[in-house]
Formats: structure tokens, sequence, C-alpha cells
């Protein structure tokens, strides 16, 4: 009785391994011909709030990190490898004082939102993107247009870095 | 291999262990309300409400979320178009410490949650600020609870609903909210 129980404890322990380990082998190219996003996914304004970025230097970039309710239930548990048919957008602005907020405070302190600058997507569908890791990438550029082929290559080598099924942001705990 | 079986069954003891404390530590942070003010409680679900805008302000990073309702008037072109929220508005700002992201440097991501403020219109109960209460509760990641904030927080909060009304009134122009819509 008691070796089952240890048996049972180790495949648990086994499968948990195994489990947090798989994103790292869903990696990488899966040949075929990179295809990319270049149709807004509608209603994306009203997701739910994953997480926000600001980086700093050149791009000076303010961003809120919104998913649908398969990526959202993903982010918020834990849970890898994302589901086929979860959304990730990340949109884009200016990072700018705000006088108002600073006249309130009495000091330069607060940042906003300035104007817009790009949205981007990452679409999940393990078979349509098997070539970029699963993940359909898309940019738009203030004007709606799509990123060109150039800047568009460089989204899923990049991702490809971050170890959590190719995705950056953590859900803001 | 007898070895590694007790490593094993430790590794698998020690994480029910931890979920055990884990789930004993929890506070039902809707139990939590300002003496004289607002509740927690009066807030619940905040955490999947849409999202307003973002704010960076000194050291932390802050997400604005509002309800169906609050969201709805944005849309109308409230407070912009010179009418007020409608009473059941309601909205949470949520404040985080930042760091650097560690798989992306020169990106700044929120680190551990700071607190959450609130505020929610009801035009008759807070009559006398605006029509708006308001409410701050600080966080301790540490416990993983929330405490009203009081006199010693910046903004002081007493026992009552009135610790953002000084503030805002700053805005009195945009029905007492600093906070634009972000269009997309």
């Amino acid at each position: 009785m008691k070796r089952v129980v240890f048996l049972m404890l180790g495949v648990v322990a086994l499968v948990s391994i195994c489990v947090s380990m798989a994103p790292a082998f869903g990696q990488g190219s899966g040949g075929g011909t990179a295809i990319y996003v270049t149709k807004m996914p509608p209603g994306y304004r009203d997701w739910k709030l994953i997480s926000l970025a600001h980086e700093a230097g050149n791009l000076n970039s303010f961003a809120a990190v919104l998913g649908n309710d398969l990526a959202y239930n993903a982010f918020h548990d834990g849970k890898l490898t994302y589901p086929d048919g979860s959304i990730i957008a990340a949109l884009h602005y200016g990072h700018v004082p705000s006088d108002e907020n600073n006249k309130v405070f009495g000091q330069v302190q607060s940042f906003v939102p300035g104007a817009p600058t790009n949205t981007q997507f990452m679409i999940k569908d393990s078979k349509k993107y098997a070539a970029t890791g699963g993940w359909g990438y898309g940019h738009f550029n203030k004007d709606g247009s799509v990123g060109n082929e150039t800047l568009m290559k460089t989204c899923a080598p990049c991702h490809a870095m971050a170890s959590r099924d190719g995705v950056f942001a953590r859900y803001a705990p | 291999m007898k070895i590694d079986r007790i490593r094993a069954v430790m590794i698998v003891a020690l994480s029910l262990c931890g979920l055990v404390s884990i789930a004993f530590a929890a506070q039902d942070k809707y139990t939590v309300k300002v003496p004289g003010g607002l509740a927690f409680s009066e807030f619940r679900g905040y955490e999947s409400w849409q999202l307003i805008s973002i704010s960076h302000t000194g050291e932390h990073m802050a997400a604005t979320l509002g309800n169906a309702v609050t969201i709805k008037a944005y849309a109308e072109g409230i407070p912009g178009n010179g009418k007020t929220f409608p009473d059941g508005a309601k909205m949470a700002k949520i404040h985080w410490s930042t760091k650097d992201l560690e798989t992306f440097s020169g990106a700044t991501v929120p680190a551990v949650q700071h607190d959450a403020d609130f505020m929610l219109k009801d035009s008759k109960r807070f009559a006398d600020s605006g029509g708006w209460g308001w409410a701050a509760f600080e966080y301790d990641a540490k416990s993983d609870s929330f405490t009203p904030a009081d006199m010693t927080a910046k903004p002081p909060q007493g026992n009552d609903a009135k610790c953002g009304f000084a503030c805002h009134s700053a805005v009195k122009n945009r029905d007492y909210v600093f906070t634009s819509y972000q269009h997309r």
C-alpha cells in the first residue's frame, strides 16, 4: 500500500515537472511559411487587463496588455501553454507627463498614456502559425496600416526567447 | 532509488504544506471595510473590470478599471461632455511597485501590488462630497492582506468616504474624475 502511495506521489511530481517544462519543447520553428495577423481582432479594447509595461529609451512607450477570455484565464491561473484561440493585445502609447496631475501633486511625477503609437497582437493557433511557435503576430500602426515584412520577421525570433510559451508579459499580481 | 523516492515525497509534502498554509493565511479581502466609510465588498469583481487607462507616478504604476456603468458613461463622452457619471458608476485604481522585466531589458512592469483605491457614485449617499465616495486599501504582500489606509497614508484617510474629495476637487469640472478613457 505504502509503495503505491509513493509511486503515485512520484507520478504526480513527474507530471508537474513535465507540464512546467512543456513550453520549452513547444517552441521554435515548426517549419512552413510564416503567416502574420493582418486583421485586428474585434472588441479587443474591452478585454481584461493582464499587465502594464513602460519601455524607456528611444521607445519611451507605455503599454497596456489585454487578453481575451482564453488568454486572460491562462494568465490568471498561470497555465502553460496558452490554448488555441488565446489572443493577447498590447496597446502602445507614448509615455508623457500629465500637467493636470502634476499640478495637484506639486511636482513632476505623474506619467500617463500619450498619443497611441501602435497596437500589437499575438494569436495562438498551433496549426496555422506552426512556423512561428504557434503564435501569429500582428502589428498595426496608428493609422491602422499593418507592419512591414521586415518588422514582422523580428517578432517570432525575439518572443522565442521568452520561456513562458513565447510570452514576455506576466499577469500583474 | 530509495533516496530518490524519499526526495520526491519530501518535495510533494513540502509543496502541500505550502499550499495548506497559504489557504489558512489568505484573508477574505471582501470583509475589509473603512470604519465609517466604504467596504471592499462594494467593489466585488473589480479585478476583471475593463480598462479605462494606465498611469505611472513616482515609484508606482497603476491601472484604472471601471464597472460596466462607468465604461458605458465614458463611451457616451462623460465627463468631457459636461455630463456627470450616473449613480452606480464604480472605478478601481490598482497601484503596483515596479521592477525591470527580467526577460526583456529596458522594460518596466508591475512588481508587487501596493494598494487598491476605489470611488463609487451615489449622489444621495455622498451628497456632501460631489456625489462620490472614496476608499483606499493598502496591500501587504507578506501577509497577503488589505487594511484600510489611515491618517498617516498619502492621501490621509479618516473614518469616512471622503479621502479623495480634496484632491479630486481640482477636477470638479470633470465630475471629480482625473482619468480619461484611452480610446482605441
